[in-house]
């Protein structure tokens, strides 16, 4: 610190003489020669390149942003391989050893449910190698598997791929060609497989992933290193003109100083700012364009003359126009505008702060601060409530009430059922006239009854299920919340008492019941329920504790439909439960997985595996292919069904 | 909508490239060294504008700054070097705001304004410093040609050196 003020010192005083000695020649009588300025433009020379070195280590410093523009990215099941196979039932350490004894695990698996040798076991084959065509995958997986040749681990080194995770790579594949899963997409696999594995780079301006424009409420401050280098020019151009006694280039020099102690000189201001936001219409219908207005206003009495806002559009909503960002100067008391559109989405969605960045005039500082807004206005989205065109086939169950479930039960009705010997006080419109006339005896024809049942709707908002074929597109939980907010409306309108639930969230629980107030009330929680708006992130939730919760709550009588991706094997656990309690149990499950990456075919075969487990066990599944509409998949379903 | 376009903004990458071209005319018109140093300087800064890259922008500064010199040494009239010394901060200072702020804020913001009083800035700083400088060199010439200037270069070492002792 003190060397610093010595130096100012020195240069303070060597101007002053220096500027004197212009002025007025001779003044100060310095014997100055040839020798000492050489010496002098040596030790500028030796400075600069001092400087050079020391600089280049240094690092330019800027706050990154987030793009609260898109929505959420979100996975879809099978990003992480360890993950899919522990989903398999086989967690444990993540060794390399334990890896190819989980997916041995899973082809054995896979071979007893698909393969149709009858000669040899799924052990034999995997052992003999002669599972699968693939001569790596049946390599890898085999008991005595040989060492990998030295020249194939050369081969794949210079490819760029271990021969490790190439095997790997071969027997998911193969595991998935006999499971049946497409096997699309080959090109380039591995090297997805990967980049997910080790991390994939990002690109030199990526931006920041993360849901809310800032993460820190306080203001951070940090010096840009805007101008580094800048004291290593001057010094060179002072040498070189000390040194070739140029005084043109010694004032290029002079300049270079000046930008200098212009870099050095400001501080950051206060970010001085206030931010207003107004919001048109605040209670829009879903997809329609809501218009955001945000003035930022310098309150300061000094100018701003760099001021760069990042406003905090909710996470679950996207810029459709405009944009949410602005880089202006203020002047004290002035203001500027951005104008953007979001559109809408089910739910409701507050603003986070917007994210402030100041930089001086100069822009070696930089202060960063999230900034609320003075006027929080939110926007709520709430749905109408649509019925499914397809009824959800309930199964059969029946509560002493009228309604449009079928029963195995003969009584009044209008669907044909049986016949049965006449007793008195049968009423005469049902006696069997035909067959009197026939024969003579009387007979009653029965009819099937039709019962109202209780049901309760279960979404399944585990972080499994926070997952979708696109990456910015939809969840499998907005898609099972959506498909319930139909099926409720479907069966509330053909009389049926339904609740609903979210699975492992206390809170979010409306008993069965009937009527328009009931209507409103779960219109307004599947719309605006936390645990189910678009934009969270949920946990994995341990449903364990919940499910007794729920059985407290739950009528004796009540059906259960599940809606869920059904992406862990904890969640089919669930509804195996509720079904072994006495709830009937449905489950609607949106398929959100793909098949372009071996972990993601693999992920495809888990959720096979554990439908095709939950039909063995009495439970109906529809399985809604994310291209279909709910009224599709039902239709199929039922078709499947019938009796 | 796929994502913000975070390539640097269009206003200052017009500015750098204007003022890296202004270099080039200033210095190369007097040099062939200097001439060839500024080509290659427009084209590194022009090259880490696409790319967004800090270090290609700061080896295009250097090398039209190694220009301007050049041009110096070979006897170029003193106001064209300082044109285009103060042209090469310019391009250097918008070259890397424009890259900040389109890693910040994207292309598609609206952010002129913000680069105008930041150019503005930096043109100004640079015309007084060469204006004073030049008052200076033009009182001193021919009365204490050596004497003056080193003390001067003794005062700019001295800065120099608290600059260095600070960023260590």
């Amino acid at each position: 610190m003190n060397w610093r003020r010595v130096l100012v010192a020195v240069a303070l005083l060597a101007f002053a003489v220096g500027v004197g000695s212009i002025v007025a020649p001779g003044t100060f009588g310095l014997g100055i020669d040839r020798y000492a300025v050489i010496v002098l433009g040596l030790l500028a020379l030796g400075q600069t390149v001092r400087l050079v070195q020391a600089r280049r280590r240094g690092r330019r410093e800027r706050a990154e942003t987030a793009t609260p523009e898109l929505p959420p990215s979100i996975e879809s099941p099978g990003e992480d391989l360890d993950a899919v196979l522990s989903a398999f039932g086989r967690s444990g350490v993540r060794a390399a050893s334990h890896r190819r004894e989980q997916l041995r695990g899973v082809a054995r698996e896979v071979l007893a449910r698909y393969g149709d040798d009858r000669e040899a076991t799924p052990d034999e084959r995997i052992d003999r190698g002669t599972w699968t065509d693939d001569p790596v995958a049946a390599a890898f997986l085999a008991e005595d598997a040989e060492p990998v040749s030295l020249r194939r681990r050369l081969r794949a080194r210079v490819a760029g791929e271990s021969s490790y995770w190439q095997g790997i790579d071969h027997t998911v594949a193969a595991i998935a060609d006999v499971a049946g899963v497409a096997t699309d997409g080959r090109e380039g696999r591995s090297r997805a497989v990967l980049g997910r594995l080790r991390g994939s780079l990002g690109g030199p301006a990526a931006g920041v992933e993360r849901d809310s424009a800032i993460d820190d409420p306080d203001p951070v401050e940090r010096a840009t290193g805007h101008w580094r280098g800048i004291g290593a020019a001057a010094l060179a151009a002072i040498a070189a003109g000390v040194l070739a006694e140029r005084p043109g280039v010694l004032l290029v020099g002079v300049v270079a100083i000046g930008y200098a102690a212009y870099a050095r000189s400001a501080r950051v201001p206060e970010a001085t700012v206030s931010v207003d936001r107004t919001v048109e219409p605040t209670d829009p219908d879903p997809g329609e364009s809501v218009t955001v207005s945000v003035t930022v206003t310098n309150d300061g009495d000094r100018l701003l003359p760099d001021v760069r806002v990042v406003d905090g559009v909710p996470p679950a909503l996207s810029v459709v126009d405009g944009s949410a960002r602005l880089g202006t100067a203020l002047r004290s008391g002035s203001s500027a505008t951005l104008t953007y559109t979001v559109e809408a989405r089910r739910g409701r969605h507050d603003f986070d702060p917007a994210q402030v960045l100041v930089r001086n005039l100069a822009g070696t500082a930089e202060r960063e601060q999230g900034i609320t807004a003075i006027d929080a206005t939110p926007i709520t989205c709430l749905p109408t409530l649509e019925p499914v065109g397809e009824p959800l086939a309930l199964r059969q169950q029946p509560t002493q009430f009228t309604g449009r479930v079928d029963t195995a039960t003969g009584g009044a009705g209008v669907e044909f059922f049986a016949t049965r010997e006449y007793r008195s006080g049968d009423p005469m419109s049902r006696i069997d006239w035909n067959r009197h006339a026939r024969t003579g005896d009387l007979a009653t024809l029965e009819f099937r009854e039709e019962r109202a049942a209780t049901v309760v709707l279960v979404i399944d908002r585990d972080g499994t299920a926070d997952a979708g074929p696109e990456p910015r597109g939809e969840t499998a939980i907005q898609r099972s919340v959506d498909a319930a907010s139909r099926v409720f409306t479907t069966l509330l309108g053909d009389g049926n008492r339904v609740g609903i639930a979210a699975l492992g969230d206390t809170d979010c629980w409306l008993p069965p019941g009937a009527g328009e107030v009931h209507r409103a009330k779960a219109r307004e929680l599947l719309a605006t329920h936390p645990a189910l708006t678009p934009g969270e992130r949920p946990d994995t939730v341990l449903p364990f504790g919940w499910l007794a919760q729920l059985r407290g709550q739950l009528p004796g009588d009540a059906q259960i439909v599940l809606f869920s991706p059904l992406c862990s094997a904890a969640i089919s656990d669930v509804a195996r439960q509720l079904d072994a309690y006495g709830h009937l149990v449905t489950v609607v499950s949106p398929d959100p997985t793909t098949t372009d990456s071996p972990a993601s075919q693999l992920a495809t075969v888990a959720r096979r595996f554990r439908i095709a487990d939950l039909q063995s066990a009495g439970i109906p599944v529809v399985d809604w292919s994310w291209d279909d509409s709910l009224s599709v998949a039902l239709a199929r379903s039922t078709r499947r069904w019938s009796r | 909508m796929t994502g913000i376009d975070r390539s640097p903004t269009r206003v200052g990458s017009g500015i750098a490239v204007l003022a890296a071209l202004t270099t080039l005319a200033a210095a190369g018109a007097f040099s062939w060294p200097a001439l060839a140093l500024g080509g290659v300087g427009v084209l590194a800064v022009a090259t880490g504008l696409t790319l967004a890259r800090h270090d290609a922008v700061t080896t295009g500064a250097a090398a039209l700054f190694l220009g301007v010199l050049a041009a110096g040494l070979q006897g170029a009239p003193v106001p064209a070097l300082l044109v285009g010394a103060v042209a090469t901060a310019v391009a250097f200072d918008s070259a890397g705001t424009a890259i900040d702020l389109g890693a910040q804020l994207g292309r598609g913001a609206p952010t002129r304004r913000l680069e105008l009083v930041h150019a503005g800035g930096t043109t100004l700083v640079g015309a007084l410093t060469a204006v004073v400088g030049w008052a200076v060199f033009q009182i001193g010439v021919g009365t204490a040609p050596l004497t003056a200037p080193v003390l001067l270069l003794v005062a700019a070492l001295a800065v120099a050196g608290a600059l260095a002792s600070r960023a260590a």
